[in-house]
């Protein structure tokens, strides 16, 4: 067995970028604690109208201005946070279960059951995901959680069949037979052994996928299809802040969709990270 | 002195600092000679190797000579390694799978060298690599030439391998671990296909690998390689009992060694 | 009564084209006597790792029996507590060191998680201890049992896959091509051990490998099988200095030793060519 010493690859001699990494993941615990405390530290209420001072620049009173009803963009933004990150990161906890739960059961029993679970995730591959969803609220209402639900169901084939492909590789290395040559039966040798060592490469995957399942939720919203008014969701925001667009006020769509964009940058930024040292050490 | 090497250096960068993997290794190869080249894994061997056709670009620091039919290698330009890869050396490796197209055709795979670097026609390029494969023991070469890699064996893809190699009328093959990946009766065919060109070509040969009793019974010479440099040569004539630093006696006692009857 | 009873075991691996089937292994049988070493000799396609796996009930048979210290292995398991009871009368220990460990544990852990599975100890302290002995016996220390696979060499690796094989008290350990992936001295370090345990313990190996030199030095007995037949077996030394079947003559020519010569190997390859088409086997 010759073990060639592989020369490492020209990288560029900056130090990875740790100052990025810093200023992302610090970005990060900022949103964070907005989720969490928003309400209570927000200057004014979610619904504070106020028509005196409809559209109004950065000021003192208002940090960043406020929208077509005078009401603050700052604590909207912040009250929202909470709203459009719980739901996204419910969204890809759904999505995960079910697409590993598939993809892994697939992988596993291969045969009939890979066969049948492979041509359903087509099916729902071909079917545009937003056309899906727009469907299943159709069919169950407008609302935040009924768009979180229908997201998940939309997301879950991507996973899985991404987990599949990363379980087949797995479950063909020796350890997976020298588990089974102990007697151990599938569900345990799945749960404490498949599982566990993909999980390095799936949430690099999945790091990739939370922009996305941003985005998703926020155009919902946008749509009209997710969260509802007064919500401050940012993607409600956006669609908000349109009418004003016309008449020269920017700030109310570009607050929250800056604030969304720079979530998703910041994620991938420290999520890819993660995901490396996990590589890494696993 | 078809391969020279002499006081090879060779280092990499890891994590900002030199590290250096060959210290100072000397061989050489002569026309007509099956050189082996024996090692652990991690010894160095394949390394060296691939420093002598220049595979290694601006990663890895280089210093000392390496002369392949007289052209200096370290420091030359890229036309004269590229001239020295293309007709006075070729190289065997332990996976014919990873040296050839899947996609493509046999045949055209190996056309493809002849046509495009020597600027053959295909017909005499094709004439040519059938009268080669007949000549490393392919039966019909006619149809091989028009089949895929995977429809040929391990031990038959090496073949082809080895007349790709042969197909550039190199003056000096260098084999790393060749035969490590197929089957005994099959290694033993192959060795013999190099014996056989050896004699029949004048070529010279460095035949790398971690087996030193299939270097011990095949070659003229060996060096043992060991961490970056070379601690014994070994001349045929009473291998074993010539041995004398305490890695090779290391090597020759560890190594499993078959007891069979004399006459074999 | 011998420890292993193979009789007549049979598989043919369909493929999907119309191309022939494969016979891998074709109407095998012999005996492993408990606390013997026997080889099975062959090279690639001969069906010596299908017939291991079959032996180990990771591969199903098509027809025949195999007969483990009693009990029927060919019949379907039924059950956690009889596929348990299955995994303690015979272990493996896999060819390629690096995919034969689960990445994600400690090589310490790997050992208590067997002996937990098969309620072999019960307390903590007990499976300390136990761990301290199996890793002893492979000649590892406690310190390396905190390591993770990949921290440790290829010959270490192997050794914790046979201290896992071992930690079942299995009386068969069937070894695939144990040490091929391993350097010389490795190698060397490796089989002296086995040997050793076999001494200690009265354990029986199967060791499948293609390498002559390596199972004269370790086992008692030998098979030489052929594109999945037996065509030689017996006494070790005798099958290989005098050699009766024109296969195994062609593997005793074509094994590297002092004064080999390749080419007389090709002779005796086409009066083996010349044998199997006279017989009607090639």
């Amino acid at each position: 067995m010759t073990v060639l010493l592989a020369p490492r690859p020209r990288t560029r001699k900056k130090r990875g970028g740790s100052w990025g990494f810093r200023i992302a993941a610090g970005f990060l615990v900022l949103v964070a604690a907005a989720s969490a405390v928003g309400p209570a530290v927000a200057p004014y209420a979610l619904d504070e109208i106020d028509f005196a001072a409809i559209w109004s620049g950065p000021s003192a009173a208002h940090l960043l201005g406020t929208d077509q009803l005078g009401r603050d963009l700052f604590s909207r933004l912040l009250i929202g946070a909470g709203e459009t990150l719980v739901g996204a990161v419910i969204l890809l906890v759904l999505a995960t279960v079910l697409g590993v739960a598939v993809g892994v059961l697939a992988a596993w029993r291969g045969g009939w059951l890979d066969a049948v679970l492979a041509r359903i995730t087509d099916v729902m591959f071909a079917f545009p995901g937003l056309l899906f969803v727009v469907l299943v609220i159709a069919v169950f209402g407008k609302g935040k959680w009924t768009a979180v639900v229908a997201l998940s169901l939309a997301y879950a084939p991507v996973i899985a069949k991404y987990t599949r492909s990363l379980a087949l590789s797995e479950i063909a290395r020796p350890y997976i037979d020298a588990y089974r040559a102990q007697g151990l039966g599938g569900l345990t040798i799945c749960l404490r052994g498949v599982i566990p060592n993909l999980l390095p490469a799936l949430v690099g995957y999945l790091v990739v996928l939370f922009g996305g399942v941003l985005m998703s939720l926020a155009t919902l919203s946008y749509l009209g299809f997710g969260a509802q008014p007064p919500s401050s969701e940012w993607g409600l925001m956006v669609q908000e802040g349109q009418p004003g667009i016309v008449q020269g006020h920017f700030l109310p769509t570009l607050v929250p969709g800056a604030a969304i964009a720079m979530v998703v940058v910041a994620v991938n930024i420290v999520g890819v990270r993660i995901a490396d040292r996990l590589q890494a050490r696993g | 002195m078809l391969m020279e090497i002499r006081d090879l250096r060779l280092s990499f960068e890891r994590d900002g600092e030199p590290v250096e993997i060959l210290h100072g290794v000397d061989l050489e190869v002569a026309a007509g000679e099956l050189v082996g080249l024996v090692g652990e894994s991690g010894s160095g061997k394949s390394t060296t190797v691939r420093a002598a056709l220049r595979l290694y670009g601006d990663e890895a620091a280089l210093d000392g000579s390496i002369r392949i039919d007289g052209t200096e290698m370290i420091g030359a330009g890229a036309d004269a390694v590229r001239g020295v890869r293309a007709e006075r050396v070729a190289l065997v490796q332990q996976d014919p799978r990873a040296a050839l197209n899947p996609v493509r055709r046999i045949g055209d795979s190996l056309a493809e060298r002849l046509t495009r670097v020597h600027g053959w026609t295909r017909q005499r390029a094709l004439a040519r690599i059938v009268e080669l494969l007949g000549s490393v023991g392919i039966s019909q070469p006619e149809y091989r030439v028009r089949q895929y890699p995977h429809e040929l064996s391990g031990g038959m893809l090496q073949r082809v391998v080895i007349a790709a190699a042969l197909s550039t009328d190199p003056k000096l093959i260098l084999a790393d671990e060749a035969t490590s990946a197929l089957d005994v009766t099959t290694q033993a065919e192959v060795l013999a296909i190099f014996q056989r060109q050896i004699r029949e070509r004048g070529l010279g040969m460095l035949l790398i690998t971690h087996d030193l009793h299939l270097a011990a019974a095949t070659c003229d010479r060996i060096y043992v390689l060991r961490e970056g440099e070379v601690v014994e040569t070994l001349a045929r004539p009473g291998l074993f009992s010539e041995a004398t630093h305490p890695y090779t006696r290391t090597l020759i006692e560890t190594a499993p060694v078959m007891i069979r009857r004399a006459e074999g | 009564m011998s420890l292993v009873e193979v009789t007549e075991l049979h598989r043919v691996f369909r493929t999907a084209r119309s191309a022939a089937d494969v016979t891998a292994v074709n109407r095998v049988s012999f005996a492993i006597e408990a606390g013997e070493a026997v080889g099975l000799v062959g090279e690639s396609g001969s069906g010596k790792s299908t017939i291991a796996r079959i032996l180990m009930g990771l591969e199903r048979a098509d027809a025949g029996t195999v007969v483990i210290d009693g009990e029927d292995r060919l019949r379907r398991v039924r059950g956690r507590s009889e596929r348990l009871r299955r995994a303690r009368s015979v272990q493996m220990v896999f060819q390629d060191p690096n995919g034969t460990l689960d990445r994600h544990l400690t090589v310490g852990e790997t050992l208590r998680r067997a002996l937990k599975a098969h309620r072999m100890v019960d307390s903590r302290a007990a499976a300390q201890a136990r761990v301290g002995e199996l890793l002893d016996r492979v000649r590892l220390t406690e310190r390396q049992s905190r390591a993770k696979p990949h921290e440790l060499s290829g010959g270490q690796r192997q050794r914790i896959a046979i201290a896992r094989a071992l930690a079942l008290e299995p009386r068969l350990v069937v070894l695939d091509e144990a040490v091929s992936a391993l350097d010389v001295s490795v190698q060397a370090q490796v089989l002296d051990l086995l040997a050793e345990i076999q001494r200690d313990s009265g354990v029986g190996y199967l060791f499948v490998s293609h390498d002559l030199a390596v199972i004269q030095q370790l086992c008692q007995r030998a098979l030489v099988l052929f594109r999945g037949a037996v065509v030689e077996q017996g006494d070790v030394d005798r099958v290989l200095t005098s050699p009766e079947h024109a296969y195994t003559k062609l593997l005793v020519a074509s094994t590297p030793g002092p004064g080999w010569d390749p080419e007389r190997v090709v002779e005796a390859r086409m009066s083996f060519t010349q044998r199997m088409t006279v017989a009607g086997e090639g």
